[in-house]
């Protein structure tokens, strides 16, 4: 039995640790929020003035801003929605009885471990370029005009790579859920004569619900801060048309060398990144509870 | 008891699974394709297998 002494030790032991990570989270932090109040240009090194909210007030008035906001939204929202209806449809087939069954699945499994700006290449060069890509190639050969993905439907491209990545993902954790199904439930409603979808829709789903949250959650975290598909096939454009939040941060920071105006998006995009966890906690969290 | 499965419906599901995970990892071959051919070679559609 642990001791008030022992318990002491424990504490003092561990501190270097406790210490070491809320100085690696909390000083970055610190640091952007004290820019953020600063007129600090990459322009002008050493003239740092303090400005106040106006660095808040320039970032949230751009109208590059709501753009950046509803992409961002849109992003998600469509990434969420491909991989959540097409993981559940590939868990299911994947757990059926068949031939190959261990290659079908890392088959399936293998987009998740290309890198992002990997992935983001291959697709606007090789399946998306208008003249050498193999979508041009297969419309040329139906004697259609080749699309301009990347010009005319940026978002939807940038959609399609994001959800060809985390489609994976979120097939391993429907999966592994729906290894836990019990059959003898499936076999037992099949009996009193319920059809497929309602064994779908009462007994599946409903298993999945917990899986589905724990997908919807991790994947809206890193979804919020989608990047590299961005700045290596659109760069944001044509105009704003697929600049997320994180893109204009950057663009801020670093192409108009702002950086007061920069550190106030990045602390935005905090800020927004806390309320929508708020939300979907709220909404969606209380599957997670035992 | 786990039930049996008829072979055709296991083939169902063999064909299935395989069309749609070869369309999943194609992009993944196709560069490792790619990879292998020259660069006037990669601008054109064919020849798929690389030409050694």
């Amino acid at each position: 039995m642990a001791t008030a002494h022992s318990k002491t030790a424990a504490r003092f032991m561990i501190s270097p640790a406790v210490v070491l990570l809320l100085a690696w989270m909390i000083v970055p932090l610190a640091m952007t929020i004290y820019f953020s109040f600063l007129r600090y240009s990459l322009l002008s090194p050493g003239e740092e003035t303090f400005t106040g909210w106006d660095n808040y007030t320039y970032f949230l008035t751009d109208p590059a801003f709501v753009a950046a906001f509803t992409n961002t939204i849109i992003l998600v929202v469509g990434v969420l929605l491909i991989t959540v209806i097409l993981g559940i449809a590939l868990a299911i087939l994947l757990d059926q009885p068949m031939w190959g069954q261990g290659i079908v699945r890392i088959l399936v499994i293998a987009p998740f471990f290309v890198m992002p700006t990997v992935s983001a290449l291959v697709w606007k060069n090789m399946f998306m370029d208008p003249v050498n890509g193999l979508f041009a190639h297969a419309a040329k050969a139906l004697g259609l005009q080749p699309f301009e993905f990347l010009s005319h439907a940026p978002l939807a491209s940038i959609i399609l790579i994001v959800s060809w990545q985390w489609l994976p993902f979120a097939t391993l954790i429907l999966l592994t859920a729906m290894q836990s199904l019990d059959q003898e439930q499936l076999e037992a409603s099949e009996m009193d004569g319920a059809s497929k979808w309602s064994r779908f829709y009462y007994i599946v789903l409903p298993h999945l619900s917990r899986a589905i949250t724990v997908v919807i959650l991790i994947q809206t975290i890193f979804l919020l801060s989608v990047f590299a598909e961005i700045l290596v096939t659109t760069n944001g454009g044509p105009g704003t048309a697929s600049t997320n939040i994180t893109y204009l941060v950057y663009a801020q920071s670093l192409l108009q060398f702002d950086v007061g105006g920069g550190s106030a998006g990045g602390i935005i995009a905090v800020i927004l990144a806390n309320i929508v966890a708020i939300f979907l906690m709220r909404m969606i969290g209380k599957n997670l509870e035992a | 008891m786990a039930r049996a499965v008829t072979n055709q419906r296991k083939l169902v599901f063999t064909l299935v699974a395989w069309t749609i995970g070869i369309a999943i990892f194609f992009p993944i071959l196709w560069t490792f394709l790619t990879s292998f051919k020259t660069e006037a070679e990669g601008d054109c559609i064919a020849p798929l297998i690389p030409v050694l």
